[in-house]
């Protein structure tokens, strides 16, 4: 169904909409604010606004009409966009047209008195002014000023009463003014004048400000039609009751302060010239097309007095600990009278924060300005410093009967992420706190030793056994060996800062555009049974991953900062408060373009099938990160929020807490100054991401007011109407990448041509594992392995058992010289019997030893790492056709590759194929993978079936896959390995990728 | 298609335990020079298909094949092509025995396939027919040494249509699922008691000693001897007069300069060597020795020292010089049970053994360990629930010390006693199996079967439950 919003203007406005559906059209109502003039403020037939209302017409709850023309001002500096007129109304009483034109004038005079305009209001006076007009007036100098000006009776009959008052008045008003008014009992129109100086004054006296105060606050004033400023509405709308239709007056000589924000304003067609109205046509009073909304107006009765006490201007907002709050204020004969100026909040208790007792210097008449540090000296926050929370924060002068309040806040300007400490005084734990100081040093280091006071999870165990395993010193061939024990060697690397690595890249910390990567170790299988079980099942990997890897952690930290009073962004920690900070994670859309493509030449299911992993468990948009039932932490949507942190108190002094109700979690900044100095005016939290390689995270850090009661306030202050509107940081993108990198190259001989690194390290790329290929160390057999070992190695597991016969040759494993080929051997035979003795009574004989060798010579050098070996088998020989003749010059037999435990990987040069895809298949079998297509040990369930592109297969050219012969193939790791190698438990994949 | 492809075969009729050859010829009627798969490096370009009576392909094989029933590595499909001239021919033979195993009893349908460069379709062969029939095996013995390669030779005598006949076969111990060659050995009438003799020496010079083995028979009191090469005789023989009074042993070897050596048992308690030569039998060394069943002593010569293993005291093993000394006497294995047989493998040493209670139930221990205690000893004593009496056992012992046991019963049945599983009947019917078991990484398992012959098959001892492995590449 369509929705269209329209206002009652649209109503002649064509528009189409289809037939045969259903379309929902909304009129809305334009909206505008309005002031009431009351109807106590205008006698019968009079124009002249009355300053108040006559004691015993109104009472103490009414407004006055200075009171509604000083809101008025201080509505319109509040609003600055919005715009005004003026309307006035009479009752039902004279002929129509006269009201119009009464109900104009009365406007016209409000006008004048808000606008300053004397000469206007004094025009309107002496045209419609009434004798009980200025009886009216003289009775509220009298009771206002004090001034002995009471008329007695206002009875529309000027008498003997009424013209001493008027004599009286001229005698004061001379004397406070500086006026030289001729002293007569009449009312002319220099009397008006002096009316409406007292007028001037009550409105200033309400703003508390004078009378260049006064100017400063009517020079902002917008009209809807500045050539129109009022209407006269006449008795065309009345009222309908008091409190019926939001006005409070009881007749119908009302006047009205109308503001509209842009975009609201009524057309004014209604009124096409002065003293016109055409009810039919207004839609300003036509219910169905606007509404008002009344704006409160204080009640009571405005002091006219010639004691000043007004608060020029206040900071708007100040950065406590900073700067000062300037606080400049006007007083005027308030010499030796007690004058207080009080901050207070809601917030606080019925204490007022700070008070204080203006010094007699202090309260001289004229200008001063008082700077207030921010600190409190009373309440729960005294000797602190105040902070947003508590705003807005009123100040208070005042004196006697005589107060002037003016508002300020303190306010938060933005939030910066950085990267947090280790430990809250960014020092390191005593050594003494043995734990604790390896924790720590570990995390320095990049090995993840778990939060440093607070370890959970084995967090610290695996951290130690990890840094042993890369460590040269400590390096143990089998995993099950190594200890979790803290000896004098461990500590001595760890003071050294031996082994110090990246864990995570820094950029994305600060740079909302940037992407940095989380480094998890990519683990190859150790030889910890004898046997090949760990390799050989399914889950082994995750299995392994678990009791050997632990989360990364990332602690970050924001610091929230204050707004000065030039709205820069400024540094007060102090004075941050304890603000909630909520944190919040994006997991962005996996770009599957980085995953092989499905061509022709190697028709790849790797997309498909990731794509469909990605959906698993209510995986899509926004949450395709590993789910935890694969081995991920990614949630159900209800609480995918709480994925990535750590929760509770492990991150001192930061407390995580969880708020499923709006399903972030939050931290509060800290305030604790005494105990935790450095992290005043911080948030941190401890990130936890997963160990699963291309999962992603973008980090985001908001303020929120939820839980304080003033919520409201504050979230209008802080200009907040959205959640994407409040004060927040983003971090850029975090992605888990598992790392390796080949250590050694070792050349039985050097292979021709290049090993192909570039394709190799983009194979894995693609399964977010970064495998250095630039830094390898490559080296010759004999480099390595002393002739002696490898004889040794060859007598006790082979048949050769006459050491004069084996050497240790660079160009080929084979240490014996070929067997010479049988006089009637075919050609075929002698291959075969050649690749048997070479292979599988050799070759599969020793490479354990050999390997075990090697690593007895590498691993004290490079601990982990790949260690790839070139070799061909043996040494190239001529075969022979049974009539002597070559069937094969320089024959070379291709055996067997192999991807062993402690990350060899063992490479015939002679395969046939790609020397990416044979590097890069034993290499897989290093982490993991097992045999997929035109294997004879391919276990079910490890890849992706409909994927004939993987590269565990083996190529063939007999598999019906043409693209799978040798030489030609170009597989790729199918999605099931590709997940696999990022960590995913690749049990409880899908069969396959349709 | 211009080519033509021909199939023969010399023999129509084989028995269960013959591997026929097939000779192709391929021709071309192109004016032009062709290029054609190479037949020593085809790449797989040639399969033989095999079709029984209905028409069922049973079985195809190729080069592919055949690397894969030698060795469990990558399968290496190089092919390579060399021409064939307007109006030649190419020829060549293929011998089964080295492509797969015997074919079991009934009618085939051999029909070869050739993919050649440029054809959609491969060049078909005419069918050849082949009928094969039952033999009952009657003797099997089998001799494994090393002189350049592991090897395993049998030597088997099977009663067919014609009458026994013997075959020798030889099998690379690491993947015995198809044999170097089978060839059937030529024997003179009377030949009993036929055995292998085993290499003395380990050489590495040449591939020529791995294809030539000793057999010797009994003909009467004489003893007698002939040098095969790939089961084909050479010529050269011995014969001599056996000692009177000697029990002649099963185990003979022979040394690079072709000295053959056999053994007696003098029932004075003493191993006697003996030199079988052109026309005599030369007594050389005795070595006395406390054993009381002479049957099951196992005696390897290696480099002129001789490894005995035998029953006493359980299992006791004996180094001798070939002048009659004994260089050392070890008790390798205590036990009380009677010894049922035991291998020695000097190149590797490896001594197994197998000793077998005849109680209720039956109790079987089984040993496996280098006899010069280098490594670890893995023992086992099982008591298996099979009734018994047990009429033949066969073990080996895999990489990790899992021993892996064959067992006939008086019953005729054969069961499968592998590692943490209950007995699995693998066949019955058969009065002997003849078993074999082979566990260098894999398992085998080889027994007679009248249908079928005799054959190594792999046996999944992972799978659920434990099967054969059938590489029929249909």
């Amino acid at each position: 169904m369509s929705e269209t919003k329209i206002t009652r203007r649209d109503f002649t406005l064509l528009f189409e909409r289809q037939t045969t559906a259903a379309h929902k059209i909304i009129v809305t109502r334009f909206q505008g604010h309005r002031l009431e003039m009351e109807d106590f403020h205008f006698h019968l037939d009079s124009a002249v606004l009355m300053p108040d209302y006559d004691i015993g017409e109104g009472g103490a709850d009414h407004v006055t009409a200075l009171t509604v023309l000083a809101t008025g001002l201080a509505h319109a500096k509040l609003n600055p966009a919005r715009k005004a007129l003026v309307a006035g109304h009479t009752d039902s009483s004279g002929a129509s047209d006269y009201n119009i034109k009464l109900s104009q004038q009365r406007a016209d005079c409000v006008l004048a008195c808000w606008m300053g305009d004397k000469a206007a209001y004094t025009n309107i006076c002496v045209i419609k002014g009434k004798t009980e007009d200025y009886q009216q007036i003289l009775k509220w100098a009298h009771q206002s000023k004090g001034w002995n000006c009471d008329p007695g009776p206002i009875d529309n009959s000027h008498g003997d009463g009424t013209s001493t008052a008027l004599k009286n008045f001229k005698t004061a008003y001379n004397a406070e003014f500086s006026q030289s008014l001729p002293i007569t009992g009449t009312c002319d129109k220099a009397t008006w004048d002096a009316f409406f100086d007292l007028y001037n004054q009550g409105i200033a006296n309400f703003l508390s400000t004078d009378i260049e105060g006064l100017a400063a606050y009517r020079a902002g004033l917008k009209f809807v039609d500045p050539g129109r400023k009022t209407v006269g509405c006449g008795e065309s709308w009345p009222v309908e009751g008091i409190g019926v239709d939001g006005l409070q007056s009881a007749a119908n000589r009302r006047v009205e302060i109308l503001f509209f924000d842009p975009g609201q304003e009524p057309l004014l067609e209604c009124h096409p010239a002065p003293n016109q109205c055409k009810a039919t046509e207004c839609e300003l009073y036509w219910t169905k097309c606007f509404k008002h909304a009344p704006i409160p107006v204080k009640p009571g009765p405005v002091p006219v007095t010639d004691e000043l006490l007004d608060i020029v201007t206040c900071d708007d907002h100040f950065a406590p600990s900073a700067e000062t709050l300037s606080i400049a204020y006007k007083l005027k004969s308030l010499e030796g009278k007690p004058v207080t100026l009080e901050i207070t909040s809601a917030r606080a208790d019925a204490t007022p924060l700070f008070s204080k007792e203006l010094t007699a210097e202090e309260k001289t008449s004229g200008d001063h300005t008082f700077e207030w540090d921010g600190k409190p000296t009373a309440g729960a926050l005294k000797d602190l410093y105040i902070h947003p929370l508590w705003s807005p924060y009123k100040v208070t002068l005042k004196s006697g009967s005589l107060q002037d309040e003016a508002e300020f806040k303190v306010l938060y300007h933005s939030v910066e992420i950085s990267r947090g400490p280790w430990t809250h005084d960014e020092k390191e734990p005593p050594k003494s706190d043995q734990k604790n100081w390896v924790a720590y040093k570990l995390n320095e280091l990049g090995f993840y030793g778990g939060p440093v006071y607070h370890d959970r999870e084995n967090y610290l165990d695996k951290a130690i056994v990890r840094y042993k395993a890369n460590h040269k010193a400590m390096h143990l061939k089998y995993i099950k060996d190594y200890k979790t024990d803290i000896t004098p060697e461990l500590i001595a690397a760890l003071e050294a800062g031996e082994n110090k690595r990246v864990d995570v890249e820094p950029e994305a910390i600060k740079d909302a555009t940037a992407t940095s990567r989380i480094w998890v170790e990519a683990l190859t299988y150790e030889r910890t049974t004898g046997a090949s079980t760990e390799f050989g099942a399914k889950q082994n990997r995750v299995v392994t991953d678990a009791a050997r890897l632990n989360r990364p952690l990332l602690p970050l930290e924001v610091e929230v900062f204050l707004k000065s009073k030039s709205d820069a962004k400024t540094a007060a920690p102090e004075a941050v408060g304890p603000v909630r900070v909520n944190w919040k994670h994006t997991d962005l859309d996996e770009d599957l373009t980085k995953l092989p493509e499905d061509k022709a030449a190697s028709p790849s299911k790797t997309r498909k099938f990731v794509e469909k992993s990605l959906k698993l468990h209510s995986g899509g948009p926004g949450a395709d990160n590993c789910p935890s039932q694969l081995g991920g932490i990614r949630n159900p949507p209800a609480t995918q929020y709480q994925a990535p942190w750590l929760q509770g108190s492990s991150y001192e002094p930061y407390q995580t807490e969880d708020d499923a109700g709006n399903k972030t979690v939050f931290v509060k900044a800290c305030t604790d100054k005494g105990k935790y100095p450095k992290r005043l005016g911080r948030a941190g939290i401890m990130v936890r991401p997963s160990i699963i390689a291309g999962d992603d995270y973008k980090f985001k850090a908001e303020i929120d007011f939820t839980g304080e009661p003033n919520k409201a306030d504050l979230e209008k202050f802080h200009g907040y109407t959205d959640e994407a509107s409040r004060i927040h940081a983003h971090t850029g993108v975090f992605r888990v990448w598992r790392q390796n990198r080949v250590a050694y190259e070792v050349n039985w001989p050097a292979r021709t041509g290049g090993g192909e690194w570039d394709l190799i390290h983009n194979e894995y790329q693609a399964a977010y594992i970064d495998l250095d290929v630039d830094n390898m160390t490559k080296a010759k057999i004999t480099d390595l392995i002393t002739e002696k070992q490898y004889q040794d190695i060859v007598i006790a597991n082979t048949a050769n058992k006459d050491r004069t016969k084996i050497s240790l040759k660079e160009n080929a494993m084979y240490g014996l010289t070929l067997p010479a080929q049988g006089a009637a051997e075919p050609p075929d035979d002698y291959r075969t019997r050649i690749n048997t003795l070479t292979g599988a009574q050799y070759w599969d004989l020793i490479v354990n030893p050999i390997v075990d060798a090697l690593g007895a010579a590498i691993r004290p050098k490079e601990p982990v790492g790949f260690v790839v070996m070139n070799f061909f088998t043996h040494e190239a020989v001529d075969v022979k056709k049974t009539d002597g003749t070559i069937d094969e010059a320089g024959h070379i037999s291709w055996t067997s590759s192999y991807g062993m435990p402690d990350s060899h990987a063992m490479i015939d040069m002679k395969d046939p194929d790609k020397v990416y895809y044979v590097v890069g298949h034993e290499m897989g079998h290093n982490l993991y993978l097992r045999h997929s297509e035109n294997t004879s040990d391919k276990p079910p369930g490890h890849h992706d079936t409909k994927d004939h592109n993987c590269i565990m297969a083996y190529s063939s050219r007999s598999s019906g896959h043409a693209h799978q012969a040798p030489g030609v193939f170009e597989p790729h790791f199918c999605g099931k390995c590709n997940l696999k190698l990022r960590g995913w438990d690749m049990d409880l994949l899908p069969g396959d990728s349709n | 298609m211009p080519f033509n492809l021909q199939l023969a075969t010399t023999t129509r009729d084989i028995t269960t335990f013959d591997s026929p050859k097939l000779q192709l010829t391929l021709s071309h009627d192109d004016d032009k020079t062709l290029m054609v798969p190479k037949p020593s490096r085809d790449g797989g370009a040639l399969t033989i298909l095999f079709q029984d009576a209905a028409g069922d392909p049973v079985r195809r094989v190729s080069s592919l094949l055949r690397q894969q029933l030698f060795n469990d590595s990558r399968v290496d499909e190089t092919l390579v092509l060399e021409p064939l001239a307007p109006g030649g021919s190419l020829t060549w033979t293929v011998n089964l025995a080295k492509y797969m195993w015997p074919l079991p009893a009934g009618e085939y349908t051999v029909t070869a396939s050739l993919a050649c460069p440029g054809e959609t379709n491969p060049v078909l062969s005419s069918p050849l027919r082949l009928r094969v029939q039952a033999a009952t095996l009657s003797d099997l013995d089998d001799d494994r040494d090393n002189p350049i390669l592991d090897r395993l030779d049998l030597l088997v005598t099977a009663n067919g249509q014609g009458g026994p006949r013997t075959w020798l076969r030889q099998f690379n111990p690491g993947r015995p699922l198809a044999a170097w060659y089978n060839e059937a050995v030529p024997m003179l009438p009377g030949a009993t008691n036929l055995f292998c003799a085993a290499a003395a020496y380990r050489q590495t010079e040449s591939f020529e000693p791995t294809m030539r083995r000793w057999i010797v028979w009994q003909n009467g009191s004489q003893l007698q001897a002939a040098l095969l090469a790939e089961g084909k005789p050479t010529g050269m023989g011995r014969r001599g007069q056996a000692p009177a009074g000697r029990q002649l042993l099963r185990q003979a070897f022979y040394n690079t300069a072709n000295q053959l050596y056999v053994l007696f048992w003098n029932p004075s308690g003493r191993l006697e060597c003996c030199e079988l030569t052109k026309s005599a039998v030369v007594p050389i060394a005795a070595f006395p020795l406390p054993v009381k069943d002479a049957s099951r002593l196992v005696v390897r010569c290696l480099d002129e020292v001789l490894h005995i293993a035998g029953p006493h005291e359980g299992l006791t093993y004996w180094t001798a010089s070939l002048k009659g000394k004994i260089l050392s006497t070890t008790l390798v294995h205590g036990s009380t049970l009677p010894l049922h047989v035991a291998t020695l493998q000097p190149e590797f040493g490896r001594l197994t053994a197998i000793f077998n209670e005849p109680s209720d139930p039956p109790t079987i221990e089984m040993v496996h360990l280098d006899p010069r205690y280098t490594a670890k000893p893995f023992i086992s004593r099982r008591e298996l629930p099979i009734a018994g009496p047990f009429q033949e056992l066969a073990m080996d012992a895999d990489r990790n010390g899992r021993f892996h046991l064959l067992v006939t019963t008086t019953g005729r049945q054969l069961y499968y006693c592998g590692p943490n599983l209950e007995p699995l009947l693998l066949a019955s019917g058969e009065e002997r199996y003849f078993p074999r078991v082979l566990c260098p990484g894999q398992v085998y398992l080889g027994f007679y079967e009248r249908e079928a012959g005799f054959r190594f098959r792999q046996f999944a001892t992972s799978a659920n439950p434990p099967a054969f492995l059938e590489y029929r590449n249909l």
